[in-house]
């Protein structure tokens, strides 16, 4: 499914990066270890997380895009990390779990 | 009374400015008695340091990044003993090499300010240590565990929600705010910059109670809570 689709489907907030990128999987985690062990490539990330650190765990783990959620920011660092890096951001003023669960709904597993 | 700022970061941190060296640091550090020298999950960047800022105190110390991604601080009065903890990390971090050009470059600095090596180790990453056994590890080779930055990203009040029971009796905070919580608690509450540039160094500073100029002194200052903070 393409970027594009998940972000009108779910009313994301566009933040930065490509939008026509294909992602298959869903992962939710706040642990960066967790997410660095388990987070298959082409995956859509969501997350509480915003620190920069989040974009070096996207790239090494082939993580796509990231949805921050519960109305959170992302640090300045953290948007130009990702532009640098080719990783989309998006965010919501939605939880996690809600989220999770549209994606699921949407065909990400 | 010595003025201290006790977390400053060197140019082995990946997230660090590579002007971070010990002749910038003296330069910019004027004014203060007592330096941290520290890095995310080593402290092998801090021997020259100590040798070029020799007129001051410096605590040999580290940044560990839990497990939950809460990072504590830990002071040492002996380097063996941090340096001791940072090989014990290397176990415990990540097995990836870290990309120092997408990612930042960790670079190990002489007393000259030269660069003399990389560090392949992903030092900005998560060790696989949970909270306890990283203030346990600290606590075993002799060092005090600080919790840092508690209000703030990767502090502990921001991981986790709330200071959970360890031995920690130390914490650091960066506002007002984060005092007031932290003294709730009955810690010992010290602030410092977290300087990742040369223009962050001495930002945040206290002012320590100290008997003599030695790490011993400056470490028995904090366990006894003998720190004005600027919300004293």
């Amino acid at each position: 499914m393409k970027l594009k689709e998940v972000m009108d489907e779910l009313g994301l907030k566009y933040v930065c990066g490509e939008l026509d990128k294909e992602v298959v999987h869903g992962y939710t985690c706040d642990l960066l270890s967790e997410v660095m062990g388990n987070a298959k490539p082409d995956t859509l990330w969501v997350t509480v997380q915003s620190h920069m650190n989040i974009i070096a765990v996207a790239t090494i783990t082939g993580i796509r895009g990231i949805i921050l959620c519960n109305g959170h920011d992302y640090d300045e660092q953290t948007i130009r990390k990702a532009k640098e890096e080719g990783i989309t951001l998006f965010k919501t003023q939605e939880n996690s779990f809600v989220v999770s669960g549209r994606l699921y709904a949407l065909g990400l597993r | 009374m010595m003025k201290a700022d006790l977390h400053i970061h060197t140019c082995l941190s990946p997230c660090a400015d590579i002007t971070m060296t010990p002749d910038v640091v003296k330069e910019k550090s004027k004014g203060l008695d007592v330096l941290g020298i520290l890095d995310h999950n080593t402290s092998k960047n801090v021997r020259p340091f100590i040798k070029v800022l020799k007129n001051k105190v410096i605590v040999p110390a580290l940044e560990i990044q839990s497990v939950e991604d809460v990072h504590v601080l830990g002071f040492f009065e002996r380097l063996e003993d941090s340096l001791k903890v940072s090989r014990i990390l290397e176990d415990h971090l990540p097995n990836i090499t870290h990309d120092h050009e997408k990612f930042g470059y960790q670079l190990y600095v002489d007393e000259s300010g030269r660069f003399i090596g990389y560090e392949d180790k992903p030092l900005g990453f998560p060790t696989d240590l949970k909270l306890d056994e990283v203030v346990d590890l600290i606590l075993k080779e002799n060092g005090i565990p600080v919790f840092a930055h508690v209000e703030r990203k990767f502090g502990v009040l921001y991981q986790l929600g709330i200071f959970p029971e360890t031995p920690v009796r130390i914490t650091e905070v960066v506002s007002e705010g984060g005092y007031k919580l932290a003294k709730r608690e009955g810690f010992v509450v010290i602030t410092s910059s977290d300087a990742h540039t040369p223009e962050d160094i001495g930002r945040r500073t206290i002012w320590l109670d100290c008997d003599d100029k030695s790490i011993k002194s400056v470490l028995t200052c904090l366990l006894n809570g003998k720190v004005i903070t600027p919300w004293d």
